[in-house]
């Protein structure tokens, strides 16, 4: 009987575990230029809040925003602290009164995936299912 | 203006404005800004309603109810490489008489980010000043028509936004003990007197003279914030000077006569509180003028020193409902440390706002206000107010609609 529960357990283990692989959790992503750059989440915060404005390989930053949604919501909470609304208020602050330039702002994670992909010096965030090989991708919040 | 003496002594640009909003608007999915090419492309237009109760005029000339309340602004900004960028912004206010609809160059500036440690900005730059005299115009990122009047005036709107000059930034990571934010600078700024000037009634006010010169050899001033290792809690310090500011003109009880007053250093002070956390935030400021004046009228033989201050201070709430709805309330206090016997010398406020974003471009807010003394209300020919040493409590509203891009 022993036996029998046991192999019952390793077997609902095996079934769950690449379920558990794909748990969707938000995690930011760069161009793959930037492979090998520094992105610890201080360096990521440094980023997204427009401390940093480029790259240590010189490459300029050009943040890509999901405008809304749980996404946004979770990844910006695990890298800079705050929610959507404040990161687009915090970003109105900047590009209105000469602090930076705006993240550009995008409906849907497949719209981020490829600017980033395509964009030299680009960061930004989706789901982690979303994100593929054509991008490099950090963990928000480290 | 209160001075302590030792002896007791343009439509056509807003509707322009207006029809450019929209039409950026229309192509501009909500967000912080638009792309032209590399350039980025922002504005806002507002237009409000104001009134006031008891034939009060605060901040301007209330009483019968005004639509003169409205904003416009229009900004581009170009990277250049990757640590330079230049933009500019014009702006145009009516509050009032103050503003006068005309265009000015709010900000124009060249920006050279060397590292997060340090940055360059030079030009006509935005005042760091508090928690947010920077955004002092962008209703887009609050639900109050109004911040606290007592820290962040709208009568001194044109004298308090932005500088001529240049100033040094940067973060300094402090590992598990957070980061520090800086800015010092230094510059110039135009006391203007012309119509439509909130400064020049600023000093009207006082009742000496009426300004028909003024000047200011510099300002300069340095701010800096701590981001605790709280998640959402900053605290600053803020601290600017307005070194050696002239300002003449007749002599009100006898025009014929010069009239002047000098401040060889007008000082502000200003600590902050900010705390994000989640769809709340709350924010606390205590703010202090102060300096010597020295007031002269050659003609009668006037030569006083004396002295003005005033305190302020106040608390805020504010909480994101969802994406259509935000509500805010504070508290505010000004207390005119110097008033003349028999003048108000003291004004509190409290304040609610309501504000409903109709879509990503539109929003509209409603504000109601309790105000007990008035000791922050002018009486002046752009705000009248011949029974303020009556000192009484009074009720203002404001509506307010935003469009933006």
């Amino acid at each position: 009987m022993k036996t029998t529960l046991l192999r019952w357990g390793l077997l609902s283990l095996l079934a769950f575990a690449p379920l558990a692989a794909l748990r969707a959790e938000p995690v930011i992503i760069v161009h793959k230029g930037l492979e090998g750059q520094a992105l610890d989440p201080a360096t990521v915060k440094s980023v997204l809040l427009g401390k940093k404005v480029a790259w240590d390989n010189g490459s300029r930053v050009t943040i890509a925003a999901l405008k809304s949604g749980p996404v946004a919501d979770g990844a910006l909470k695990a890298a800079v602290d705050q929610t959507a609304s404040q990161f687009l208020n915090h970003w109105r602050r900047l590009a209105m009164t000469g602090g930076g330039l705006a993240p550009k702002s995008f409906e849907s994670e497949a719209e981020v995936l490829k600017f980033v992909a395509e964009t030299p010096g680009a960061i930004g965030f989706v789901d982690s299912t979303t994100a593929d090989a054509s991008v490099v991708v950090v963990k928000a919040g480290g | 203006m209160n001075i302590r003496s030792h002896t007791r002594g343009g439509r056509s640009a807003a509707r322009l404005a207006f029809v450019l909003v929209a039409a950026f608007g229309a192509f501009a999915p909500g967000r912080a800004a638009v792309s032209v090419g590399e350039a980025q492309v922002g504005g806002f237009f507002s237009q409000g309603y104001l009134t006031t109760s008891n034939d009060v005029n605060y901040p301007a000339e209330t009483s019968g109810g005004t639509a003169d309340f409205r904003e416009a602004a229009i900004n581009a900004t170009l990277p250049i490489g990757s640590k330079l960028r230049i933009g500019a912004q014009v702006f145009e206010y009516r509050l009032g008489d103050y503003g006068d609809d005309r265009i000015v160059l709010d900000w124009a500036s060249v920006d050279y980010n060397v590292a997060p440690e340090f940055g360059l900005r030079a030009g006509r730059v935005k005042k760091p000043r508090g928690l947010y005299n920077e955004a002092l115009d962008l209703d887009l990122v609050r639900p109050f028509v109004f911040l606290p009047m007592g820290v962040y005036d709208p009568r001194l709107r044109d004298f308090n936004a932005s500088f001529d000059g240049a100033m040094i930034y940067g973060s300094l990571e402090a590992g598990q003990a957070g980061s520090f934010d800086y800015k010092a600078f230094y510059g110039t700024t135009d006391i203007s007197t012309k119509e439509g000037s909130g400064v020049a009634d600023y000093l009207r006010n006082a009742g000496i003279f009426e300004p028909t010169e003024a000047d200011l050899d510099a300002t300069y001033g340095a701010w800096a914030f701590w981001n605790t290792p709280v998640a959402g809690l900053r605290v600053g310090l803020s601290y600017s000077v307005l070194d050696s500011v002239i300002s003449s003109g007749p002599f009100v009880p006898m025009p014929v006569l010069e009239g002047s007053i000098e401040l060889p250093a007008y000082k502000n002070m200003i600590f902050s509180v900010e705390y994000l956390k989640d769809d709340w935030t709350f924010a606390a400021e205590y703010g202090r003028d102060w300096g010597d004046a020295r007031i002269q009228v050659p003609g009668i033989g006037l030569d006083n020193l004396g002295d003005t201050e005033s305190v302020t201070w106040y608390f805020s709430a504010a909480r994101r409902l969802n994406q259509r709805f935000e509500i805010g309330a504070y508290y505010s206090h000004f207390s005119a440390e110097t008033a003349p016997a028999g003048e108000p010398d003291s004004q509190g406020d409290f304040a609610a706002s309501l504000r409903f974003d109709i879509n990503e471009h539109v929003l509209v807010k409603v504000e109601g206000h309790y105000i007990d003394g008035q000791a922050h209300v002018f009486d002046t020919p752009s705000a009248p107010n011949p029974n303020r040493a009556a000192d009484e409590s009074f009720t203002l509203f404001a509506a307010k609609m935003t469009l933006s891009f």
